[in-house]
């Protein structure tokens, strides 16, 4: 799954530790997503697309072999 | 960092510090007051450890299971690799003790203990949907 988090954080001026204060999780959640070692949970991803006021397919977007 | 403490999370916490005093006190019964009070020392400062840990090391944080999601989650996983190891632990234990003629009970109770609650754990988040 790749995702567009850090160029989102990058485009609004935010730390990784201000974003998972915003959202309840760690700044280490935060930089394990950003890196794709974490795939966060469907509450969680829908929380990043709602704090950066994108639709989670612009956040978010399966590579191929992810959707079989 | 963000400490998120879900009522799971706090039944592990209250489940540890009974622990760390049911513990101890059998000792101090059944062997007396020097083995209840070095088995209470040992007790609370891993409740200690693991409580003032997890603010400095993710992985005390993990084995805590006190954190956010990624924290949970990765518990979890840490648990299923444990749970996966004393299986293989306990099954070859078993095995060898039957075959060598000196079938030890206790390995058999705990190798019918993890099979059944496997299995109705199976069985009770398959029927849950998750």
């Amino acid at each position: 799954m790749n995702n567009r988090v850090r160029e989102a954080r990058a485009a609004k001026g935010i730390s990784q530790a201000a974003l998972g204060e915003a959202l309840g999780v760690s700044r280490q959640t935060i930089n394990a997503i950003e890196t794709g070692r974490y795939m966060p949970s469907l509450p969680l991803a829908f929380a990043l697309a709602r704090f950066f006021e994108i639709g989670i397919e612009g956040l978010f977007e399966p590579e191929k072999g992810d959707l079989k | 960092m963000t400490m998120t403490m879900n009522p799971k999370s706090t039944a592990r916490v209250a489940a540890a510090l009974a622990l760390a005093v049911v513990i101890p006190a059998i000792f101090w019964i059944a062997q007396g007051a020097v083995a209840g009070l070095i088995t209470a020392g040992w007790g609370w400062l891993t409740v200690l450890v693991f409580y003032f840990g997890r603010r400095r090391s993710e992985a005390v944080q993990i084995v805590s299971g006190v954190g956010d999601e990624r924290i949970r989650s990765l518990n979890v996983r840490a648990l299923a690799v444990a749970g996966f190891v004393m299986w293989a632990v306990v099954t070859a234990w078993w095995l060898v003790s039957a075959a060598t003629g000196d079938e030890n009970d206790s390995v058999g109770i705990l190798a019918a203990t993890f099979g059944v609650s496997y299995i109705a754990a199976a069985i009770y988040l398959g029927r849950r949907g998750g």
